[in-house]
C-alpha cells in the first residue's frame, strides 16, 4: 500500500489507487499544461511581457483546470495522488539537484576577491532582513517561560467574570479578552475549544512554574 | 568535472535516499521540520565545496532534467487550482489572500530598504524578500535566471538559496520555540 502522499491532495479527498491510467493522465495533462505554457509564452513575449516558462505553465495548467473538465467529461487528475506523487517526486528531486549544484566557492572567491562589492554584502544584508524581523517575535525567543510569565502575571489581575479560576470551561474566560491577547501577543491563541481559546489559571498553575 | 543529465539525475535520488536516512535518524532534523532534499543537498554542496578547496576539483552539475521537473512541480500547483475549490474557501480565504499580499509587499519593501542602505541593488532585497522568504528554495532557484540574465545578479541562484536556508532555520527556530511550551489541557479534562 502506498502512504498518500501529503502534496497537492485535499483533505476530503477519499482514497484512491496509483494505477498507469491514473500516471499517464497526470503527466498527459502537465505536459499539455507546459506545451500551453509555451505557446503563451511567446504570445507575451510578443507584446512585450517577459515571463519565466514555469509562471506561464502555471498560468496554462490553471486555464485548463478550469476549462476541460467542464467542457469535456473525462477523468481528470487534480487533486489525485498520481498527480501528487509526481509533483512530490518532481519538487525533491528538484531540490536535490538544485542544492548539491551549488558552487559555494564561486561566492567566497568574490567576497574574498573585493570585500567591498555587492556579493560579499548579500548575506549580510539577507541576514540583516531577517534579524529586522527578530524583534517581532520577542517573546517567542525569548522562550516558553517568558511567555508562561506574561500569562500568569495577566490572569492573576485578571479574573474571569466569575472570580474564578478554576477548570477549563467556557466560563473561565478572562475578563478582558483584547487584555489578554494584547498580554500574550496572540501568538499563544490556539483556539482551544472548550477553552475558547483561553488558558484559566487553573490550568496554568498544573504547568511547570518559571523560576522567578 | 562536468557530470551529465542522466548521471545528475541518478546522484539525485541517492543524495534524496540519503536525505530521507538522515532525517529519519537525526531528531533535531525531524523536530525542526528540515526538508530531506535540504539536509542532504546542502551537505554534498559542502562536500564538494570542500573537495575544490582541497583539490581544486572543481565539480558541477548539468541540471537540464532539473529544469523541467520544475515545469511539472509548477504546472501542478496549477492543475489543483481550480476556481469553484477557490471560491469554496470565501471570506477567510480571502482575508487570508489578502494578508498574506500585503505582508509579502511589507516583506519586500524591508528587504529593498535593507539593500539600499548597504548600497546593493535593490533587486537583491527582492531576492532576500518574498522571493526566499515567502517562496523558498524552490521559489529561489526558479527566479534565479532571470534575474541573472535580466538584471545581471550573476549569483542570484546562491543568494536566493542563502536567504531561503536562513528563513528555514529561523522560521524552523521560532516554530520550535513553541513545541517547549507546555501544552493545553485535554478538553476530556484529563488534566484539568
Amino acid at each position: 500500500l502506498i502512504v498518500q502522499p501529503d502534496v497537492g491532495v485535499t483533505h476530503d479527498t477519499k482514497t484512491q489507487e496509483i494505477g498507469y491510467c491514473g500516471m499517464l493522465s497526470a503527466f498527459f495533462w502537465l505536459n499539455m499544461s507546459v506545451a500551453l505554457g509555451e505557446l503563451l509564452q511567446t504570445g507575451l513575449q510578443a507584446i512585450g511581457a517577459n515571463l519565466p516558462l514555469f509562471v506561464c505553465s502555471l498560468f496554462a495548467a490553471i486555464i485548463l483546470t478550469n476549462t476541460v473538465p467542464r467542457i469535456l467529461k473525462t477523468p481528470w487528475p487534480a487533486g489525485t495522488r498520481s498527480l501528487a506523487l509526481v509533483s512530490d517526486v518532481a519538487l525533491r528531486v528538484f531540490l536535490a539537484m538544485s542544492l548539491m549544484s551549488l558552487q559555494l566557492w564561486t561566492i567566497v572567491d568574490l567576497a574574498g576577491a573585493d570585500p567591498g562589492n555587492s556579493r560579499s554584502a548579500d548575506s549580510s544584508g539577507c541576514g540583516l532582513c531577517l534579524v529586522c524581523h527578530l524583534p517581532l517575535h520577542g517573546p517567542q525567543l525569548r522562550g516558553g517561560r517568558h511567555l508562561f510569565r506574561i500569562r500568569r502575571r495577566f490572569f492573576k489581575r485578571n479574573p474571569n467574570r466569575h472570580g474564578k479560576h478554576d477548570g477549563c470551561r467556557e466560563e473561565t474566560r478572562p475578563s478582558s479578552p483584547r487584555l489578554y491577547h494584547r498580554a500574550t501577543r496572540l501568538w499563544f491563541f490556539r483556539g482551544h475549544r472548550e477553552c475558547d481559546g483561553y488558558l484559566p489559571i487553573s490550568c496554568l498553575a498544573q504547568l511547570k512554574p518559571a523560576p522567578e | 568535472m562536468q557530470l551529465e543529465s542522466f548521471t545528475t539525475f541518478n546522484l539525485a535520488i541517492l543524495v534524496l535516499a540519503l536525505g530521507s536516512w538522515l532525517n529519519g535518524r537525526v531528531k533535531i532534523l525531524r523536530d525542526f521540520n528540515i526538508p530531506e532534499p535540504v539536509t542532504s543537498g546542502l551537505l554534498v554542496c559542502l562536500a564538494t565545496a570542500l573537495l575544490y578547496s582541497f583539490t581544486g576539483l572543481e565539480i558541477s552539475f548539468t541540471l537540464a532534467t532539473r529544469d523541467f521537473l520544475l515545469l511539472y512541480f509548477f504546472a501542478r500547483i496549477g492543475l489543483n487550482s481550480d476556481i469553484k475549490t477557490l471560491r469554496a474557501g470565501g471570506v477567510p480565504l480571502l482575508i487570508l489572500v489578502s494578508l498574506t499580499i500585503a505582508y509579502m509587499l511589507l516583506q519586500n519593501l524591508t528587504g529593498m530598504a535593507v539593500a539600499s542602505a548597504l548600497g546593493l541593488d535593490r533587486l537583491i532585497g527582492l531576492l532576500g524578500g518574498s522571493v526566499s522568504l515567502l517562496g523558498g528554495h524552490g521559489t529561489s532557484i526558479a527566479w534565479a535566471p532571470t534575474f541573472v540574465e535580466k538584471h545581471g545578479i550573476s549569483n542570484a541562484s546562491e543568494i536566493g538559496i542563502a536567504c531561503a536556508t536562513l528563513g528555514l532555520v529561523i522560521s524552523s527556530f521560532m516554530g520550535g520555540v513553541n513545541r517547549t511550551l507546555p501544552h493545553y489541557p485535554t478538553p476530556s479534562g484529563a488534566q484539568g
